[in-house]
């Protein structure tokens, strides 16, 4: 509640209030005039009362948004220390999920990725050959 | 967000073309002309538009989560001939855009 009666707060409390009164004012001034005649100014009429509210709607709305980061402030100091100890649950849990799902694919024995290697390697070992020279996988033979 | 941000584009562009014909038809009718016809029946109309546009831009800027100042800034900026065409394209391009993105970045994580 503090944190709503600083300097800054107490300016934009009177700003809200100020706006209020004279959206209110000007609303009962198009009212006389609408009552002496004015037509268009039975829309103005509704209209200033509305930008009052408004006004009123953003004034709770800061001051709302205010009380909930202080609170919030106030939280943050306890979460903060922490990851240092061994609580630190999620990450221990996700690190090995992904060590596992990564360590399956490197072992894995894919007859395809091999055979493209090896016609990779045969061409960086004839360099100025052309696709078509590939004589086939020989090292599966040796094996 | 997408569609905030449509309505709030579509509105701007209507009430900037329409404030323009104030500004460049109807005053000049008016004040140089001594005919009011076009301020008449164009003024009334705009009130009414841009009352709406202010609609559109709170809507934005809470989907957005705009701060308050530059909620206040976009909704005057649609008060100023010509520029409110530019202060469109900052909103679209930079603002509403950049909060896109850390939305789609938060529902990544």
């Amino acid at each position: 509640m503090r944190a709503l009666w600083t300097p800054a707060w107490i300016a934009r409390h009177v700003v809200a209030l100020v706006l209020v009164a004279g959206f209110l004012g000007l609303g009962w001034w198009q009212f006389s005039r609408a009552t002496g005649g004015n037509t268009l100014s039975w829309g103005y009429t509704f209209e200033w009362p509305v930008f009052a509210l408004f006004v009123v709607f953003l004034w709770f709305r800061e001051v709302q948004q205010e009380l909930r980061s202080g609170r919030a402030r106030q939280e943050t100091p306890e979460p903060a220390p922490e990851p240092e100890p061994g609580t630190s649950a999620p990450v221990t849990v996700r690190r090995p999920v992904r060590v596992q799902s990564s360590s399956p694919a490197a072992p894995a024995d894919d007859p395809e990725l091999d055979a493209y290697n090896d016609y990779l390697a045969w061409l960086n070992a004839h360099p100025g050959a052309r696709p078509g020279d590939y004589p086939g996988r020989q090292s599966s033979t040796k094996q | 967000m997408q569609g905030a941000l449509t309505r709030y584009r579509i509105i701007a562009w209507i009430v900037g073309v329409i404030l323009i014909v104030l500004v460049l038809v109807g005053m000049p009718l008016k004040y140089a002309g001594d005919n009011d016809s076009v301020v008449a029946a164009v003024g009334p109309f705009h009130g009414f538009l841009y009352m709406v546009y202010l609609v559109a831009t709170f809507d934005l800027s809470r989907r957005a989560g705009w701060p308050l100042g530059r909620m206040l800034l976009v909704m005057l900026a649609g008060t100023i001939p010509f520029f409110s065409f530019w202060a469109e394209r900052v909103v679209t391009h930079k603002w509403a855009v950049r909060s896109m993105d850390t939305t789609a970045a938060m529902a990544e994580k």
